[in-house]
């Protein structure tokens, strides 16, 4: 019953985004063009440390932007009818996998541009794209429960930042140690901890999300 | 009165924690060494000076000698000159040691001194082979006694209470009893914000959702004042305002999320919604708490004692007299904590019926 109202709602938020391009079109055009205004002042970066920052700092601005809108899009008559219709675990898992295809996506493409303006300094892919895949899955279901809470706080976009910056730390502090072993080609055995702290931490924050959603939900 | 008798033990608890924290004094130490490289079979002179040592008061001369713990050697000073207080000439003449031609060993010196017991400074004093002879008795010179006999003659400790001397700590081993219990009680505090915040989500009581903004709001307090006294702290050992620290970071991200916790009450009117809203996010900056203050420490390099592989602060340096006042300051910590929490709780129920 749960799956199937997830899937329904994955499926709605998805028809949803097809059907608005401009919203995706505006994401995509907001990461591009921050990558050229890097690529413009930086040229080129072989410095890994600052390969690697910059390349999240453009990533967690366009997640903050581009989950925020999950819920804080939503009218209040939506989030009625949503809420008379469904159960609260279903949106917010939803939610969680809608933003983290969200992510993926928008990632993949950051990376190409990125290694196309900036160089390709990153000598073991395979690692990097897994860290991006778990950085996306931390910051879609981070941010899609801040999201939650700051649609209910007014729709306050402000209130988005401030809650979810200082939250997300440890998740970029591990991502970005993640993601420069990568650069730096290092063994994969030394990035079983970071994987591991980082799953760790992403079902901190599931399980988190599945229990206090419920209580954000209800009545408005 | 027996309502009040925590507040008693408070009272009594925090002048006993700020009157003995700060009134024992330090036992002696060894500040400095004047000259540190001596040769075998020379005359080596040296020039130390003492911290909170009194030797022109003293009856008796003080006992000096250099120990080397793995080679069992003990060789005492030959002449003992006492210039003043704080300043004592040393003159040692050096034996043959069986050092190999070219090497060195490291001696630790030790001082005996009236009513101060024994202070030492280790690897003081390296005694270096450069001489052709090789290898001698150690023992048949007059100066070098027995390694035992050493401690043996003069084990005299010292006759007054006192906090331990450590190097890079000195006088600030004494911030033990205010930077550390505040932390204590910043935890305890928020704890109980948590605690009240998952009660709200069962009872939607708004007394429990005052209680546990209350509590935040003292955590706060509370380790904004450690990151004041950690900061001080670290000053004069770490040589830095704010170290690069796992520890020190962590907190203070973790005081943001908690600055974002009352930012995020203060953007919603409907005391019911504010209350059910801060709950949940209550609930999330606990569990960062969690992670920035006790596991991320721990998995990653630390300066901070106890963390990142680093022997905890009890291994070394705290002794039963530093037990005498920690332990005592800690548990009055928590209660002066819980007493401003108690108050503040009830300022804030009554302005609450104001407003209805």
């Amino acid at each position: 019953m749960l799956l199937k109202e997830i899937s329904f709602l994955v499926k709605k938020e998805i028809a949803l985004e097809i059907r608005q391009k401009y919203a995706f079109g505006g994401l995509l055009l907001y990461v591009i063009s921050t990558v050229f205004i890097c690529y413009l002042s930086f040229k080129r970066v072989v410095d890994p440390p600052v390969y690697v920052a910059l390349f999240w700092i453009i990533l967690l601005f366009a997640a903050v932007n581009a989950v925020a809108k999950s819920f804080l899009s939503e009218s209040r008559g939506l989030q009625l009818y949503i809420y008379s219709l469904a159960s609260a675990e279903a949106v917010i898992v939803s939610k969680i996998i809608y933003n983290l295809l969200l992510m993926l996506f928008l990632s993949l493409i950051t990376i190409f541009f990125y290694t196309l303006f900036l160089g390709n300094i990153i000598q073991d892919m395979t690692m990097f794209i897994l860290s991006i895949i778990l950085g996306s899955f931390g910051f879609s279901s981070v941010l899609s429960m801040v999201s939650a809470i700051a649609s209910k706080a007014n729709h306050n976009v402000t209130l988005m930042a401030i809650l979810s910056f200082p939250i997300l730390i440890p998740l970029l502090i591990t991502v970005v140690k993640f993601s420069k072993n990568a650069v730096d080609g290092l063994d994969w055995s030394v990035n079983y901890q970071y994987m591991v702290m980082l799953i760790g931490l992403n079902v901190i924050v599931i399980a988190l999300a599945f229990i206090l959603f419920p209580y954000l939900w209800r009545n408005e | 009165m027996k309502k009040y008798w925590w507040k008693i033990a408070c009272i009594i608890l925090m002048f006993y924690t700020v009157l003995a924290g700060l009134m024992i004094p330090l036992g002696a130490g060894i500040t400095s060494v004047s000259t540190s490289q001596a040769k075998i079979l020379s005359e080596f002179n040296t020039t130390i000076k003492t911290y909170n040592t009194h030797f022109t008061k003293d009856h008796e001369l003080p006992w000096a000698w250099f120990k080397n713990d793995s080679l069992r050697l003990g060789l005492r000073a030959g002449q003992i000159d006492v210039i003043d207080d704080t300043t004592l000439k040393l003159t040692f003449t050096i034996p043959s040691i069986k050092i190999g031609k070219g090497n060195c060993i490291f001696a630790d010196l030790v001082i005996n001194s009236e009513g101060e017991g024994n202070y030492m400074e280790n690897d003081a004093i390296q005694i270096f082979n450069d001489s052709v002879i090789n290898a001698v008795d150690c023992l048949k010179s007059p100066f070098i006694i027995d390694y035992i006999t050493c401690f043996g003659h003069h084990t005299k400790s010292a006759d007054h209470i006192h906090f331990p001397y450590r190097a890079i700590l000195y006088e600030s081993i004494r911030n033990l009893f205010f930077h550390v219990p505040m932390w204590f009680t910043m935890m305890l505090i928020i704890s109980i914000s948590l605690i009240y915040s998952i009660k709200y989500l069962r009872t939607f009581n708004l007394d429990d959702d005052i209680i546990a903004v209350e509590a935040s709001k003292v955590g706060i307090f509370f380790g904004v004042l450690g990151l004041i006294t950690g900061s001080i702290w670290a000053r004069f050992t770490w040589l830095a305002w704010w170290p690069s620290d796992v520890k020190v970071n962590g907190a203070a991200v973790t005081l943001l999320i908690y600055f974002a916790y009352l930012i995020l009450r203060n953007s919603v009117e409907d005391a019911q919604k504010r209350a059910r809203i801060a709950a949940v996010y209550s609930i999330i900056a606990f569990t960062m708490l969690v992670l920035f203050l006790i596991i991320f420490p721990r998995m990653n390099d630390s300066l901070h004692p106890g963390n990142g592989g680093n022997p905890g602060f009890s291994k070394y340096d705290l002794d039963s007299t530093m037990r005498t006042v920690f332990y005592p300051a800690v548990i009055g910590w928590c209660l002066l904590g819980m007493w401003i929490l108690n108050l503040r709780i009830r300022i804030a129920k009554l302005l609450n019926i104001e407003y209805k």
